[in-house]
């Protein structure tokens, strides 16, 4: 197990679509583990309902919850994490997805609609049934433990697919 | 001034806005305390929609409206201030000063408050925690003692939204009323000191919430099942779906109604769909107490797996009637609901562990579902019932 905290990075605002309920679970699962981690949601750090389950969970020395912040910052902590986490039960791949893989972190996400057609699991990412903490952990420990071999080709694989997608796209 | 009569206790109700019919619990505390001989004056911010009302009610000065409404108010309370309640205001800014308010919010405290001060009270009575915040000296500028009651949200959630809004609160000398030892224990843990604390449970009417005759236990029919709830995230009811998902799958048959509405309908109607129990679940909206009954009596388990709650009225009133009670841990309820002796109680926010739990229930044999309604109908009648209730509170103002 890596010595250093295992950063895991969320954006969005702390709406019930983007099921951060679900990540928060997960996170105790995490804690439960043993896993050092930490998950920090950028989107607003005033929402009641996630302040009530990370102190109800006793998890506020693993998450913390960030107000807006310039693109710039968000670009820099998402570059820096170990995992791009998406946990959305209702909408598909967040744009922050996309950044994401351009900067070359690797994504766990729900399969929430749309996301296979830049994510093709264990190959340029992760992705897990909607509401489901368990498999959310499950699949974050795995992920944690993959050779820095496995991750970089992940990383590789998951970029050259965004580009070739965007030239298709152009 | 508006003097007390002699030898009768005074008492001022602080609520947001006039409880409506439905809000039967200050409408019953009222009442109690009126038929014991208290005179109570109720002090809101708004009058809200109730027009008729048992006792005095005084409402705050509108100081959010339009700009000439708010000058206006403003020149009338200083002059209040000055020549109708100098003494308790000077006494009011003082305590403020010693608390280190600083002297803009002082001054917005001495207007804010000002409402109060004519009054002659044996008790001001902040009937939600929330309530007392920036109010914390009110009570002793005009010489009353000061309870507050604290009633879940604004113990647990309240906090979390106003960061040390009950500092100063928790230094004073104040009565509180609390619905479970369970933030008895929240309270002390901030260090009120445990005689300061009251544990009142929540009581409903028992002669109204009957144990019901007819028996709906049979397993080999449709399950009803049926929670009261605002629709709120608060109440857990994306969890409690998502253990209704695995009841479906296990083949159990069943059908659930949510009574309640709030603000998480699109949510939860959305889980709903996703977790394909369209034909499962009926979301009814809000009933009258008459209605709620009628639900109660045609159904045989209740689900209240709340993820944060004080006590709960609503479990009273479905174990009263002698339906199957199911709750999660959440705060009181593991005080209202006696884990297999009146019901069951498992860890919230496990879903998979409430899905099995119901399925065990279901499978009990019918005679010790019977007993365990009849068990939760006694426990409710004999310990929650609103005699009860009414005289704790003539005790809680009576006693030191």
């Amino acid at each position: 197990m890596e010595k250093f905290n295992f950063e895991i990075i969320s954006v969005g605002k702390p709406l019930w679509e983007n099921g951060y309920v679900y990540a928060l679970d997960a996170c105790k699962i995490l804690k439960e583990a043993g896993l050092p981690f930490h998950y920090f949601i950028i989107g607003d750090s005033h929402d009641i309902e996630l302040q009530y389950q990370i102190n109800d969970l006793e998890l506020t020395d693993q998450v913390t919850l960030m107000g807006q912040k310039s693109l710039e910052y968000i670009n820099d902590k998402i570059q820096y994490a170990n995992l791009y986490l998406q946990t959305s039960v209702k909408n598909g791949i967040n744009k922050f997805v996309l950044t994401a893989i351009g900067l070359e972190t690797i994504v766990l996400t729900t399969d929430c609609g749309g996301v296979d057609e830049i994510i093709l699991h264990g190959k340029t990412g992760f992705i897990v049934p909607i509401r489901n903490a368990k498999l959310i952990a499950k699949s974050i420990i795995e992920i944690q433990n993959l050779s820095e071999e496995i991750k970089s080709e992940i990383r590789h694989e998951a970029l050259k697919t965004l580009k070739s997608q965007n030239k298709q796209s152009r | 001034m508006q003097k007390k009569p002699i030898n009768k206790l005074r008492i001022g109700l602080v609520l947001t806005s006039v409880p409506g019919y439905s809000e039967t619990f200050f409408r019953n505390k009222i009442k109690g305390l009126q038929s014991q001989g208290f005179e109570v004056i109720l002090f809101v911010n708004n009058r809200g929609v109730a027009i008729d009302f048992p006792c005095k009610v005084v409402v705050a000065p509108n100081f959010g409206g339009n700009l000439f409404k708010t000058m206006f108010n403003g020149i009338v309370t200083i002059f209040k201030i000055v020549f109708l309640t100098p003494k308790r205001s000077l006494r009011l800014f003082l305590l403020d000063k010693a608390d280190d308010v600083s002297f803009k919010r002082r001054f917005k405290n001495l207007i804010l408050n000002q409402f109060f001060l004519p009054f002659d009270l044996d008790w001001l009575h902040y009937g939600f925690g929330i309530l007392a915040y920036r109010h914390e000296n009110v009570a002793k500028a005009i010489g009353a003692k000061m309870a507050v009651s604290f009633r879940g949200y604004d113990l647990y959630l309240s906090p979390l939204k106003h960061l040390g809004c009950y500092d100063i609160l928790f230094k004073k000398e104040v009565k509180y009323h609390v619905l479970s030892n369970e933030m008895k224990q929240t309270l002390i843990d901030y260090g009120v000191p445990k005689d300061f604390i009251h544990v009142i449970t929540p009581a409903i009417n028992t002669n109204f919430f009957k144990l019901k005759q007819s028996s709906v236990f049979e397993t080999n029919h449709t399950i009803n099942i049926v929670t009261i709830a605002r629709l709120h995230w608060k109440k857990g009811l994306e969890y409690t779906l998502e253990a209704l998902k695995i009841l479906k799958e296990k083949g159990v048959l069943f059908k659930y109604t949510i009574i309640g509405d709030g603000d998480q309908y699109e949510r939860l109607v959305f889980a709903t769909h996703q977790l394909g129990l369209t034909e499962y679940v009926n979301f009814i909206g809000r009933l009258s107490p008459t209605e709620v009954r009628q639900q109660l009596e045609q159904s045989s388990i209740y689900l209240q797996y709340s993820i944060q709650e004080g006590f709960c009225n609503a479990v009273l009133e479905a174990q009263s009637m002698g339906l199957l009670s199911i709750v999660s841990n959440a705060e009181g309820l593991d005080e209202n609901v006696l884990d297999n002796v009146t019901g069951w109680v498992v860890p919230k926010r496990q879903p998979e562990v409430l899905a099995q739990k119901i399925i065990d229930v279901i499978n009990l044999p019918s005679d010790i579902k019977q007993q365990i309604g009849n068990k939760a109908s006694n426990r409710v009648r004999e310990k929650f019932n609103l005699e009860i209730q009414n005289s704790k509170f003539l005790k809680f103002y009576q006693f030191n």
